[in-house]
């Protein structure tokens, strides 16, 4: 019995992460970023030159932004403006800077049942799509997205509520592998749709280019005086990395498809 | 040839991401699954071989805490492990560790539930036989376990079976992140996610050789009883 | 061999479930001798061998192993002196090797010697070379066996036995008798419970006969000896220096067995049908309940019980010589 309970001792011991720690930087963001496949060109340079190594871990803004509240993430990596600023606001981010920007698109099926092609603003596509009862698919998971696409409602002045509207729960890939497989409507990063146009021959982009659409991005650290504990120095470092003219040419230079996903804010 | 074929030229072909994947994920779950079992082995015999009041009502409440949804452990542990935890000093959160606690925990009911049942239908004679013979506690104990070890085995694999296939707490806790904390379950989850249905596929092809390979194991343990 | 009983019981009560299962006024169980209990099913057999184990512990009264309290310091002793081969012996899984040498192996004896002593083990069960074979092929009578061999194969110095006879084949129960009497001569003890009453006779050197959780006081005479010569009428079968008469039979018997209540005693010799008068001095008067137990010594110590009113009658004393009567019939012979 003894015995036993020396090997769970040990077997626990030899779980708890050693000082190797501080060698790693756990960065939240969203899903439609990670999907994007941005950081898999971003990140390795990062991890090249500091010798670090970057824990993405990928869920809705809302959650990011919490798992930064919790001191769980060491820096946030987020696109919706008003979380942000109440997250730092509360004290528990610092350091922000703009890194990036990038537009939402409407996406709908080849179709287009509810007219919305040509629409010059989102809320105005919003309402036709409201008004013909087409199917709509929300991420409804308080992400950035999901920010965005609520606010356009409101401005539409309409409630999105009804067996046409489909809060799905998901990340932005399989909504728009939903929207693809029964043919509706949905809101998507420019990012995201870019990365898997392929996979989505049913869909095509309806309406674009509305300054609502507008996309920003923002790096935020996690505050050391509410989490003594985060990896603060990676964090800035990191923070500087994507702000540094090489990273930003890195964004700039990111394409799918012969197209850019994403314009830096920091170089022209 | 379709999705399929290529999901399987995916696995043929050895792609290293997919074999570190799977990797983890065996590596995860023989860590939890052994350390469920070496906690909950022994206080499975204990309970069998000690007859106390409310017993059975014991084993009926061990027996459904094998049901106990992933994701409710993955959110208790979470709450335990973040830095805003009690424990959150200790840094597990989106660590190996800390999916492999989550996956003990959900381990240890099952072996405990399925031990100490197995043990109870031994019988009742045994200790006293080995008493007479001489046996000190510590030899009752072995023995017990060495009569019923078929089921013991049983209650081992099932456990592995039990957390291999677990998405919930793997995702709560490790984060599924890449070259780290990604395991079979929790790269299906994202893989299917953003759509690539082959590395889905493949991906849940090993999982699904894996599972049957334990069940298969599970079958011919209880077959040689 | 010391003087002290192996045994000494006083007082004794055991409950289990609130019920009372065994009641022991005083009691003492000779080191060195086979002591049989016999008695109907319930009777509280099985639970008094569990009680001298140590297995069960007495709600109340003192029991003294060799002289020490079973229960306290006597504890280790008995764990390590006695075995016992239940009724249903339970076998573990695997080879009957690994069953016969288990006890050996934790007691740390070397792997060559604990292989030797299996292989002599079973051979003296009648068993050679099953060492190999799984143990759950086995009949009824050979699991007894392989139990048997388990238990001996550690040398005990009691051995315990509950039932070993019950559902067995005759050659195991030569096989019993067998192991019963090499323990003895080897210096053991055996207790022993059984309710064949064949064998009890034959093997016992004290009888314990238990009804409702109580050792009753035995109600016979018990001779060991051996068969004369046997004519047209009786057999004559000898103990010691005296001869009793019984009918005739054919047959190698080793026990004569007399009932109290058969024996008739009187001053002189009686002109009567019983053919076995024989004389001798009381040597004991013992109450017992409202009777009187007498032991007459006429060479063997003879047993009756008679009324306090006879008693009076004959002016009986210890010392005093008087006749033993009983018929040939009421010997039966074993």
């Amino acid at each position: 019995m003894r015995k036993a309970t020396l090997v769970v001792l040990a077997l626990c011991a030899a779980l708890i992460p050693l000082s190797a720690q501080s060698a790693r930087l756990k960065m939240a963001t969203t899903t439609s970023t990670l999907d994007s496949g941005l950081l898999s060109v971003l990140n390795p340079p990062f991890e090249k030159l500091t010798g670090l190594t970057v824990d993405v871990i990928a869920v809705g803004s809302g959650k990011a932004i919490k798992l930064g509240e919790n001191g769980d993430v060491d820096v946030v990596f987020v696109h919706d403006r008003k979380l942000e600023d109440k997250f730092i606001a509360q004290g528990y981010g610092v350091n922000r800077r703009d890194v990036m920007h990038n537009d939402f698109v409407v996406v709908g099926p080849l179709s287009d049942p509810a007219r919305i092609s040509g629409s010059a603003a989102a809320a105005d596509a919003f309402s036709r799509i409201s008004a013909s009862g087409s199917t709509f698919i929300s991420r409804g998971d308080a992400s950035g997205t999901n920010a965005k696409e609520l606010d356009i409602w409101d401005k539409a002045g309409r409630k999105p509520a009804g067996s046409w509207y489909k809060d799905a729960g998901q990340g932005m890939g399989e909504v728009l592998v939903m929207a693809n497989s029964i043919g509706a409507y949905t809101l998507s990063d420019r990012g995201t749709w870019l990365a898997m146009k392929g996979k989505l021959p049913a869909l095509k982009i309806l309406c674009e280019g509305d300054s609502a659409l507008f996309n920003p991005y923002g790096v935020i650290a996690v505050n050391p005086q509410k989490h003594p504990d985060v990896n603060y120095m990676a964090a800035m470092q990191y923070i500087a990395w994507v702000t540094s003219v090489q990273g930003q040419r890195v964004i700039r230079d990111y394409t799918v498809d012969g197209q850019a996903l994403f314009t830096p804010d920091v170089i022209r | 040839m379709g999705v399929l074929g290529r999901a399987i030229g995916l696995l043929v072909s050895g792609d290293p991401e997919v074999w570190f994947i799977t990797w983890t994920s065996l590596r995860f779950s023989l860590f939890s699954s052994i350390i469920a079992c070496a906690a909950a082995i022994p206080l499975g015999v204990l309970i069998a071989l000690k007859r106390f009041p409310g017993r059975r009502a014991l084993l009926a409440v061990l027996s459904s805490l094998m049901a106990l949804p992933t994701v409710v452990v993955g959110l208790l542990v979470y709450a335990l492990i973040s830095r805003s935890g009690p424990l959150g000093k200790m840094g597990l959160l989106f660590t190996p560790g800390a999916v492999i606690i989550g996956q003990a925990i959900l381990a240890f009911p099952v072996v405990l539930s399925l031990t100490a049942s197995a043990l109870s239908s031994l019988n009742p004679l045994l200790p006293e036989v080995l008493t007479t013979l001489g046996a000190t506690r510590r030899g009752i104990f072995w023995m017990s376990v060495r009569e019923a070890r078929g089921a013991v085995l049983s209650a081992a694999l099932a456990s592995f079976g039990r957390v291999i296939g677990e998405v919930g707490a793997a995702m709560m806790l490790g984060g599924n992140i890449r070259w780290y904390t990604r395991t079979l379950t929790t790269a299906i989850a994202l893989q299917t996610g953003m759509g690539d249905f082959e590395l889905g596929l493949a991906l849940g092809i090993i999982l699904m050789i894996m599972a049957l390979g334990v069940n298969a194991l599970l079958h011919w343990v209880v077959r040689h009883e | 061999m010391s003087d002290a009983p192996l045994f000494f019981l006083a007082d004794v009560r055991v409950e289990l479930d609130g019920r009372l299962v065994l009641s022991i006024g005083s009691l003492s169980i000779a080191a060195g001798k086979v002591t049989v209990l016999v008695g109907e099913n319930g009777s509280g057999k099985t639970t008094f061998l569990r009680l001298l184990n140590g297995l069960l512990q007495p709600s109340r009264g003192a029991i003294l192993f060799n002289g020490a309290p079973l229960h306290g310091e006597g504890a280790r002793r008995v764990r390590a002196e006695t075995v016992m081969v239940h009724q249903s012996p339970l076998l573990f899984r695997g080879s009957i090797g690994h069953n016969v040498g288990y006890g050996l192996r934790i007691r740390g004896v070397p792997a060559h010697e604990v292989s030797q002593r299996t292989k002599d083990a079973l051979a003296e069960v009648g068993l050679p070379g099953f060492e190999g074979r799984r143990a759950g092929r086995l009949s009824g009578g050979e699991v007894q066996r392989v139990a048997m061999a388990r238990a001996v194969v550690l040398r005990p110095k009691v051995l315990m036995l509950d039932e070993p006879t019950a559902n067995v084949d005759p050659a195991s129960r030569l096989v019993v008798e067998t192991i019963v009497r090499q323990t003895v001569s080897a210096g053991g003890s055996v207790i022993m419970s059984t309710h064949t009453m064949e064998l009890a006779y034959r093997l016992c050197d004290s009888m314990l006969r238990m009804s409702e959780g109580q050792v009753l006081p035995f109600a016979e005479n018990i001779f060991r000896g051996s068969v004369e010569r046997t004519d047209e009428h009786f057999t004559h079968f000898r103990s010691g220096q005296t001869v009793l008469l019984c009918p005739a039979r054919q047959g190698d018997f080793s026990v004569a067995v007399l009932p109290l209540d058969d024996v008739i005693i009187s001053r002189v010799p009686l002109s009567s049908s019983a053919r076995n008068q024989l004389r001798g001095r009381v040597s004991r008067v013992q109450p017992e309940g409202a009777l009187l137990r007498i032991t007459v010594d006429c060479g063997l110590p003879i047993q009756a019980v008679i009324t306090p009113p006879a008693a009076e009658e004959l002016g009986m004393e210890t010392g005093r010589e008087y006749v033993v009567a009983f018929k040939a019939s009421a010997v039966r012979l074993y």
